[in-house]
């Protein structure tokens, strides 16, 4: 085994040098440029890609070459276990992973660490192990699929992509990665053997494919279903989203002005006749929740850099997880500029109430905002200051809006109204002026939009973010802010879905049980969910019948025993079209072997 | 232990609507050098690969050295050696380097045995394999598997695309190695004259079927060259018995015909024949003959 591992690395080892080096001087090149380790989670997901490609590549290039006939049973036929040959082969890829894509990273953390004022966390180091479980993992899945006995098994190529399906920050998402790389070598082990024409005999290595299929057929099935249907219905110049969007729809309002929203939340009610002449001619403003994902400690990434910009002192503030503070540098001569607490800046040894209770997103380069709190900055005397603290069952959705004498807050559960000289001027905690309770879930909130009435404000509040593609309702509600705090609710309008209903349920209709458990699991449910309508439960039903029909048929012909016959026609009714796909893909029909021809006595003249 | 290094029962092997082995019910029996021979396509490589457990049949069962060979254990495999016409090495690695990952590799090396037998051949230890002639990479194939003094050693058309000299020195370390002291040895090849030279026992495949088993003597034996002089219309192919191949050469007709004795001269003359002679046939001549048979060919 030892020998294989030597030679199988040895036979790459400089193309991995050769790439390390490339790599190492690239990153070299970014540093100087920018501050890799702040960056936003596209630009990981971006480098996560190239190191995947690199896995994919050498995966490809090797077992192309080893499953050759003759170079397979060169490789196979010797007094070694075939798991023995496979982790020869996978523990030099290993290496040459680690070489071409971590060490270069390693080395460039270091280097920042070590030769500049930068920001270096715990989990920064731990960057090299993510890029390398990435590769690692995408060329065993790779390798899998190059020595699969069936072409559709390439979908085991879809197994890294469960640290994107499974909902873990820091060290779980480490964690999740590696145990893709344990599956996946798992199921290398299993497809590893002399034989390239047969499907493993292990069940559970049978049960663990036909799964990683079907969670791959699932993606697929439901994006090119719903590509298809977007383009099909482009083409047709009926898609609600490309050209004139239907009239009363969720489109339609949400591309509405804030002037014609209300009037149109308003109805035609006379007794809003003057609301809506106000309306037209307030200051208005619109926005919608954007932040919802806030960063916690330990995260390896965050969804934009926890950093901003001191203008006055050129200045860069960074935010560090170790330390929970901000530190800075200057951007001048990239020295060190001290440490930002909550409490502004720490002077000497920081003390447990200068570190933020969790990694703030950074808004209006100014405001410092956790779930729950919101902190303010102030460049002239470099301090920070609570301004806002939101109730335990609540977070912050935006950036604060200033709307004529008053700074809007949109909160998770409420639109929260301050003073706005208390708050722009003052530097002390504020309290609620008035506060108006949201009617639906903020996961659906598209929009809210605000006028600034003679007295008081004109709220719109605009669901249905997610009725394209979900089972919520789509509805405006418009309300009245007194100047007296009172809420008065003036009018809510259904709207209507701008997709067909079968459409709109195509995840549930497709894939009823990859839907179902992300449903149980809580990663899609919205707080509007309505449930699912009888026609989607009759149509699953429909496919979950025709499934077991084909199933059968198609069972029979794949000359399969009578058990495993049964326990697939079961298993595809619950899995529906994933698992009948998957068994298409699995078991073709058994082709029956001609006759033979006619002898003919060969006879040359 | 068995008495036969390969059994096989009613062994089939299909690809798609093709069948390339078709209920093959084969014993070789331990000891001495078996030739394989047969037609392209007459199923050996498919043979050797259910054989060594590299596809399964599609019925039927076959066992190597006593051992099911969809279940070859790595103790098993170090007991089979196995060339194939391509002389598959890591091209890579140097011959050096190969070398000594095989001698690690199996328990039973004979350092002796490998160097005798590369000592037919011009190979330098930190050559890299690409860069060995065919010759030279068949040679060193051959030591490397002599080496791991296995029971049962398969050749598959080693010496295809060797030239004259690569071919003859190939045959003679394949001699000179006395390998049949100590294995069997299945060697399978088109070149008749190596065949000759070589076997003790003639496998005759075609179509995924054994024809024939025999020593390569006994085989010559059945078949005779029949030449007559037939000035008028010439017996139909169908009438004339045992018949393998029929040329007209020069207004003689010339039949190879199987397990026919001297009384095949008494049926020709019988259908007007002027002069008959018969002669024994070499062994190229003598499979040329058996497979040409049913071999097939456009309709007319």
């Amino acid at each position: 085994m030892n020998e294989l591992f030597k030679a199988e690395l040895g036979r790459f080892l400089k193309a991995g040098l050769l790439y390390g080096v490339l790599h190492l001087l690239l990153l070299a090149f970014m540093t100087r440029l920018v501050d890799l380790l702040q960056q936003p989670l596209l630009v990981y997901r971006v480098a996560a890609l190239v190191f995947a490609f690199t896995g994919l590549l050498l995966a490809a290039y090797q077992m192309s070459q080893h499953r050759k006939p003759g170079a397979w049973v060169y490789l196979l036929h010797r007094p070694l276990h075939p798991a023995r040959i496979a982790m020869a082969l996978a523990g030099a890829a290993a290496v040459l992973l680690f070489i071409a894509v971590a060490l270069p990273l390693l080395l460039d953390i270091g280097g920042v660490a070590l030769f500049s004022a930068r920001i270096v966390d715990t989990r920064h180091w731990l960057l090299p192990l993510c890029a390398w479980a990435i590769a690692f993992g995408v060329y065993l899945c790779g390798a899998c699929a190059m020595l699969a006995p069936r072409r559709g098994m390439a979908l085991l190529l879809c197994l890294p992509l469960l640290s994107l399906a499974v909902p873990a920050s820091g060290g779980g998402a480490l964690a999740v990665q590696l145990l893709a790389v344990l599956l996946a070598a798992g199921l290398l082990l299993t497809l590893f053997h002399p034989d390239l024409t047969s499907l493993p005999r292990a069940a559970a290595a049978r049960v663990a494919i036909v799964l990683v299929m079907q969670v791959g057929l699932s993606f697929a099935l439901y994006w090119v279903l719903t590509l298809g249907v977007e383009f099909g219905l482009m083409a047709l110049g009926r898609h609600p989203l490309n050209g004139i969007p239907p009239a009363g729809g969720y489109a339609e309002a949400e591309r509405a002005d804030s002037a014609a929203l209300l009037r149109a939340g308003l109805g035609n009610d006379a007794r809003f006749a003057l609301l809506r002449e106000q309306a037209g001619v307030a200051e208005q403003a619109a926005w919608g929740p954007g932040a919802a994902d806030y960063p916690r400690y330990g995260q390896l990434t965050s969804p934009m850099p926890l950093e901003f910009d001191d203008a006055t002192r050129h200045l860069r503030w960074s935010f560090s997880h170790d330390r929970g503070l901000f530190h800075g540098v200057d951007l001048a001569t990239r020295k060190d500029a001290g440490w930002l607490g909550r409490r502004g800046i720490v002077q000497g040894a920081a003390a447990a109430a200068d570190r933020f209770e969790q990694p703030p997103l950074v808004f209006d380069e100014r405001y410092l905002v956790t779930p729950h709190r919101l902190y303010q900055f102030n460049a002239i005397d470099q301090s920070v200051h609570l301004r806002i603290a939101l109730p335990e069952d609540e977070y912050f959705t935006a950036a604060p809006r200033k709307l004529g004498t008053r700074v809007l807050v949109l909160g998770s559960r409420r639109l929260h109204v301050y003073n706005d000289s208390e708050f722009l001027a003052g530097t002390s905690q504020v309290k609620d002026l008035h506060t108006l309770p949201l009617d639906g879930a903020i996961d659906n909130m598209g929009r809210i939009d605000a006028a600034e009435l003679l007295d008081g404000y004109l709220v719109s509040l605009l669901h249905g973010r997610q009725s394209y593609h979900q089972d919520v309702p789509a509805w405006q509600s418009v309300f009245r802010l007194h100047e007296d705090g009172r809420v008065e609710a003036l009018a809510r309008r259904e709207i209507g879905r701008d997709y067909p209903l079968l459409f709109r349920h195509l995840g549930w209709v497709v894939t009823p049980l990859w839907y179902a458990l992300q449903y149980r699991l809580g990663w899609i449910v919205s707080g509007d969910a309505e449930g699912l309508p009888r026609a989607v439960w009759l149509a699953i039903a429909a496919l979950a019948v025709a499934c077991m029909l084909i199933t059968a048929w198609q069972a029979r012909r794949a000359g399969l025993r009578p058990r495993e016959r049964l326990l697939w026609i079961l298993a595809n009714g619950v899995t529906g079209l994933p698992g009948l796909l998957s068994f298409l893909l699995l078991y073709p029909p058994a082709v029956q072997p001609r006759k033979r021809g006619m002898t003919v006595l060969h006879t040359t003249a | 232990m068995s008495d036969y290094v390969i059994e096989t029962e009613q062994l089939s092997r299909s690809f798609g609507r093709k069948r390339a082995l078709n209920a093959l019910s084969l014993r070789v029996p331990r000891g001495r050098i078996h030739a394989i021979v047969g037609a392209n396509g007459a199923g050996k490589s498919t043979l050797f690969r259910v054989l060594l457990g590299f596809l399964p049949p599609s019925d039927g069962a076959s066992r190597v050295l006593g051992r099911d060979s969809q279940a070859l254990t790595p103790e098993h495999r170090g007991r089979i050696g196995f060339v194939n016409e391509e002389h598959t090495l890591p091209g890579w690695m140097s011959a050096e380097a190969v070398t000594a990952m095989q001698r690690r590799h199996y328990p039973r090396w004979n350092e002796a045995m490998y160097r005798h037998v590369l000592g037919h051949y011009h190979v330098l230890p930190h050559q890299k394999i690409s860069q060995l002639s065919r010759g030279e990479r068949a040679g060193l194939n051959l030591a490397l598997a002599l080496a791991q003094s296995p029971e049962l050693l398969i050749l598959d058309e080693p010496t295809l695309g060797l030239d004259v000299v690569a071919k003859r020195a190939f045959l003679q370390a394949l001699l000179d190695s006395n390998a049949t002291e100590h294995c069997t040895v299945i060697y399978c090849s088109h070149q008749m004259e190596e065949i000759e030279r070589l076997a003790d026992n003639l496998i005759i495949l075609e179509r995924g079927e054994l024809r024939h088993m025999s020593s390569p003597e006994d085989f010559c034996e059945r078949i005779r060259h029949w030449v007559a002089d037939i000035p008028f219309r010439a017996p139909d192919h169908a009438d004339v018995p045992g018949l393998l191949l029929a040329q007209k050469i020069d207004q003689l007709y010339h039949y190879t015909v199987l397990d026919q004795a001297e009384d095949f001269g008494a049926f020709l003359r019988a259908q007007g024949a002027r002069y008959v002679q018969s002669m024994p046939v070499s062994l190229d001549s003598a499979v040329n003959g058996f497979l040409a048979k049913n071999h097939i060919a456009p309709a007319a």
